[in-house]
Order: structure tokens, then sequence, then C-alpha cells
């Protein structure tokens, strides 16, 4: 859903930027369009975040991976007022956070599609719980999203080994 | 006015022409020779008394033993080289009437108007063959065949004429017949580059931070000069003067050409805070070492980006110089595995890489329809002129620019995608057979039982024959939690692994 709001921010003619300080995001499936940064620490990842509210010139910062504890929530808080973007942090500790949303993917609401023995294929959909919490504000809602498919190469090159069906 | 030196006896002390230079700098602001016709010396009398310095530059001569010097003075170059060769020329052709080693000063010959030409050319110089403009030797028997004979001949000549018949080298020499010389003799004078000092004898400073506040007051000088001339500094040097005598000349590099203060300070602090002195300091020079021309570029009212294009590209640019190449983009191979088959690039060494960006790009676009936001391959790209880090909003930024809005923009939708772990991390699972493959119905991960509700799978992937062999069984599992995890049963050490989820 984020990476929707990025995509959407830089479709609306502004910049995003996704700092990814794990190192989770898949190439394969990342759009072009928002910046993508990739500290080596979270130390960086801070500062990095900090400098670009600061700038001014990101409608979208995401800070990934990286949760801002105490003072380092402070600052990027202020650097948001500053620089007059929007700040997404994924943490469980929403301390100083305008808005607060929670999502969770309902486990019984993924439609498979089913192959010739009826046996799961391919997740097709996934209904999100979505709760949003602002001062004197909460809403909830169920969101239906098609799921990326993971895109696996069984097929290699011949002469290459296939190990399918290895003795156990 | 332009005032030429010529000598015959040059031919034989070419190797010295350059030594006069001094002695003649004396006399005139600016001195330049050429190896042309055995030696000319050029003086530069431009803005003052052309005579008046022509006549010291001989006297000068005379003192170094130079007394066979012919001297030429015109409004244009050529003028003032004919007139200080042809001395020597009209002698050898037999048509003059001066002896060798005599003056010849061309400001007080007469002159007379070619036609249609601008610049007045002496009549002495009109009467002279066209070989005294140094044409082609080609040319030279071309122009003895249509029968012209001196330069007032040339001269008169029609300009559309002389390109049909005489080629591009004939309209060379006619425009130097009728005294029209655009060469640049002398180049322009470099401006000084932006730079500031500070000394002190009392004492000597051997703390980072004092000396920090004294370089933050050089930095201030040298960035509001760069300012006021409409450049920006790529490099600058400090040079510390030690109480020890010596000096340490240390560069300071930015990754874009920039005149801001904080970001020079910054650069020089991380460098003196690594420094070691080797003895205490008693004076500072900055000066910028290298230096591009702020070139701004062209606005664009409906572009939402360009106010902020410079913060951007200024915060980017900070990153890059702190932290590296953390900017980065994918390039994804066909690879098997998802983790080997993503390479990521730093966002400059892409640009600098791809092919087919630029402004041309943009430009095929603005003479097209208009642009349309949402088709991401089609967004120009470029590099911002004069800085080594791309910006969306630039006007040839290689990221996606923001655009102009004709339609409203599609609304991209939101897709549960895959996330990987860094590493694969090795999980607890139990299991169940199945006919040809186990089936995970539950794994343990971070002291946590999640139990699988349902799953789809085996992937089977495998291969790498000379590298590090692979062979992995994929899952994709839905937990109780709710999430949609991505297992694997590495079928060659018969572990199981957790990859990655969607989220």
């Amino acid at each position: 859903m984020l990476r929707a709001a990025c995509r959407c921010t830089v479709a609306k003619s502004e910049r995003a930027v996704w700092i990814d300080t794990a190192g989770t995001v898949v190439g394969a499936f990342w759009d072009e369009g928002p910046f993508l940064i990739q500290p080596k620490s979270r130390k960086d990842a801070l500062k990095g975040a900090e400098e670009l509210l600061q700038c001014g010139g990101f409608a979208l910062v995401v800070l990934d991976g990286t949760e801002p504890e105490g003072t380092e929530t402070v600052r990027l808080t202020r650097a948001v007022r500053e620089g007059g973007g929007a700040f997404v942090a994924i943490t469980p500790h929403p301390s100083l956070a305008k808005l607060r949303l929670e999502s969770k993917i309902l486990p019984h609401s993924y439609q498979w599609r089913r192959g010739p023995f009826d046996d799961p294929v391919d997740v097709q959909t996934a209904t999100v719980r979505v709760r949003a919490r602002a001062a004197g504000w909460n809403a909830s809602a169920d969101i239906t999203v098609p799921v990326t498919p993971h895109d696996v190469r069984l097929s290699l090159e011949p002469g290459l080994a296939d190990r399918r069906g290895l003795p156990r | 006015m332009f005032v030429c030196l010529w000598s015959p006896a040059w031919r034989t002390v070419a190797d010295s022409l350059a030594d006069l230079s001094p002695a003649l700098l004396t006399v005139t602001p600016r001195v330049v020779t050429e190896e042309r016709r055995g030696g000319l010396v050029w003086v530069d009398a431009r803005g003052l008394d052309a005579e008046h310095i022509a006549r010291a530059s001989l006297e000068v001569l005379r003192g170094l033993g130079l007394s066979n010097v012919h001297v030429g003075i015109g409004t244009t170059a050529i003028v003032a080289e004919v007139a200080a060769v042809a001395a020597t020329f009209a002698t050898m052709a037999g048509t003059g009437n001066r002896e060798p080693g005599t003056e010849t000063a061309g400001s007080e010959q007469p002159s007379a108007p070619v036609p249609r030409s601008p610049f007045p050319v002496p009549i002495s110089l009109g009467s002279l063959p066209p070989s005294i403009l140094e044409p082609d030797p080609h040319l030279a028997a071309l122009l003895d065949g249509i029968g012209v004979e001196t330069c007032a001949e040339l001269a008169a000549l029609e300009g559309e004429s002389v390109e049909v018949r005489l080629g591009a080298e004939g309209v060379r020499l006619w425009k130097l017949a009728r005294g029209d010389d655009d060469r640049l003799i002398f180049a322009p004078i470099p401006r000084a580059l932006p730079h500031a000092s500070l000394e002190w004898s009392d004492y000597a400073l051997t703390d980072t931070e004092r000396l920090l506040f004294s370089v933050n007051a050089l930095f201030g000088t040298v960035c509001e000069k760069l300012m006021e001339r409409g450049s920006l500094a790529r490099e600058m040097t400090l040079t510390l003067a030690l109480a020890s005598g010596n000096t340490l000349a240390t560069p300071v590099r930015a990754g874009r050409a920039t005149a801001s203060r904080k970001t020079w300070l910054r650069l020089a602090r991380a460098i003196l805070e690594r420094m070691v002195l080797p003895a205490g300091v008693v004076g500072l020079t900055l000066h910028a070492a290298a230096v591009v021309t702020d070139a701004g570029n062209q606005g664009d009212l409906f572009d939402r980006g360009f106010a902020t294009a410079a913060a951007t590209e200024a915060a980017l640019a900070s990153l890059a110089e702190e932290q590296g190449d953390v900017v980065v983009v994918p390039e994804n191979t066909a690879h098997p595995l998802v983790e080997r088959r993503t390479q990521w690039v730093g966002n400059r060494e892409r640009t600098s890489r791809e092919p087919g960006t630029g402004n041309r790009e943009r430009k095929k676009r603005k003479r097209g329809k208009p642009l349309v936001i949402g088709e991401p391959n089609d967004r120009p790209s470029a590099s911002v002129p004069g800085s080594p880090f791309p910006v969306p909003g630039s006007s040839d930024s290689p990221f996606p620019a923001p655009t102009l809005l004709t339609d409203a923009p599609p609304i991209p939708d939101s897709r549960l995608t895959l996330y990987l772990l860094p590493t694969p991390r090795a999980v607890e699972t139990h299991t169940e057979e199945r006919r040809d493959h186990v089936l995970p119905t539950a794994y343990r991960d971070g002291g946590a039982w999640y139990k699988v509700l349902s799953s789809a799978g085996p992937d089977r992937i495998s291969g790498e024959r000379w590298g590090e062999a692979f062979a992995r069984e994929y899952f994709r599992c839905i937990v109780d939690d709710g999430g949609m995890v991505w297992l694997y049963h590495d079928a060659r050490t018969d572990g199981w692994y957790i990859h990655g989820w969607w989220d």
C-alpha cells in the first residue's frame, strides 16, 4: 500500500523516496519512479531521512527497516515540519504521529486459483483490514488487493542439473 | 590598435623570440609571439597610445641589441602584420621604397576605403601582391591565372564570386585583402579565481574547532565571491601555514559544484577532523581550484518539482558524499534465484552507462503530444548540466521528471509484493508427507510457532553446474496470523528456510 502511495506521489509530479535499511526490497518487483535508498546502517538511514525531509523536495519519505526512537523521532518530526513533506515510519511505536495506520491481512481472505486436482496453485487476491487513527478520529476498512506473482523461474537452460525428485 | 614587430634577424635567433617578452612587458601589458613569417611579436596596444608603445618597444629592442626591427600598426591584425613585413617584402619584390632596417608605421600611411569594407586598408598594402597574405600555393596559382595581381584587385571582387570560384580558402584570403581579420591575437584574460587568506602571529592554533572557526570565515568570503560572479566551485584548496615554516595544502572536493558555505564547511570539517597537524597553524589560505559556471535551467510553470529541484539535488549530493552510492536502482538478470537476480547499482553509475537518454528524448516528447503521467517507461531522463547528480524536476533529469497534466493521472493499485530477507533464515518445521514431496504444516521462527493454513508448492529450482549449486523447493504458505511467507526446503542440505514474505 505504501509503495502504491509512492507511485501515486510520483504520478502526481512529486517526488517520493523509500529508505530500505534492511535491504528487503526485491529488485525484480521494484517499480521505477520513486527513489530507492539503501543506507548501510541505522544511523545513516536516520540521517538520510532527516536530510531528505528537511530539503523540502520530497512529498513522501518512507522509512522502512529502522525504527526511530525518542529524540530521533523528535528530530524527524521537526524535519518534516521544516520541509513540509509527509513522513511514514514503519514502526510499532508511532509516538508523535499525526496519523496511525495498522494493517493486517485476514488469514482466510486469500483467494486461490486452483489446479486440475483442486490443489492451490496461485494466490490471486487477499483482503487487508486497515485501521486509521488520528486525534478524535478512528476508522477501519477492508481492502481487497491483488497479489504480485512471485515469478519463480523453473525452466533452466539445457545442460544444467535438474534436481526434481531428489531421493530423500 | 594592434602593433606587430618583425625582423629578418629573428630568423637566425628564433629560439630567443620568447625571451623578448619579459623586456617588452615593461612597456606593454601583453605580448604574444608567433612562429609564422619567421617570427612575429604582437604587442597589445588596444585602448592605449599605439604609436607611443611602438616607439617604446623599439627602444627596448634596441637596448637588447636588435636594431633591424620593423613595426606595423593597424586597426586590424592583418594590417599591422603586413605593414611590419611589407618593407622587406617590397624590397624583395623590387617595388618598395624602404630599405631593410627602417621602421614602418602603418597608421601613418594614407588609407583608402575598399568598396563595402568597413576596414580602412592602407593604400600601400593595396598595391602589394596577394602573396603577401600567404595564400595556399594552389590558390596563388589560381589567382595568378585569373589575373589578380594586387590585394586591391582581390578586395574589389564580389564576395559571392570569390566563394564560387575560389572556395573557402579564397574567401579567407579575400577577407584579409579587405582588412577583415577576426583572429583573436590576444586571448581573454582569465579572471583570478576567488581566494581568501588569514594570518596571525601571536599564537599557533592546534585545536580543530578553533581552526574551523577561521576556515568558516574564509569559506564565507570565497563563497560570496563565487556567487557574485555566478560561479560554483567543484574543488577548493585549503593551505595551512604551519609554525614550523612549512605549508600543508589539502584539496577539498565536493560531489557537485556548489557555492554553499554550509556544504564546504561540512566537507572541510570532515577533512580537518581526520587530519593530524605536525605543528601549530599560523595562517590559512583558501582558494577555489576548480570553478564552473552556474548554468541555470529553464523553468517550467507546470513543473511542480522545478522549484525544489536544486534543494533535492543538494540533499542527494550530500547523501552521496557522506554515505556513497546509496541511491540505487535495480539491474535485473534472468537468474533463477531471486536474491541473485538483482544487482543494485548507484543511480549515477547507471545514468552514465545508460544510452539514449538526454535532452533529445525530452525534446522529442515536447514536439509530440502533451505528456501524460502514468507511463513510467516514457519518462524523460538525462543529467543535470554541471552536476554529477541527477534530480527530477531539473530540465534534463534522468529521474522521472514532473510532467504536464492533461488528464487525471491513473491511481496505481495496491498489491501484495514479495519482500526478501537479506539472507534466508533457517527455521524449524513440522511437515507431512505427500506423494513426491513434504509439505510444511507449521514452522518456528523467533521462538514462536506459526501454523500453516494453506500452502502452494513445491516450485522446484536447481542449477549452477560450475558455481555454488542449489536445489530448492519453494512453498507459498498462508500462516495463522494472516501473513503469506515464502519457505523453501534445501534439497541438498535437507534444511528449511524462510526466504521472504508478501506485504
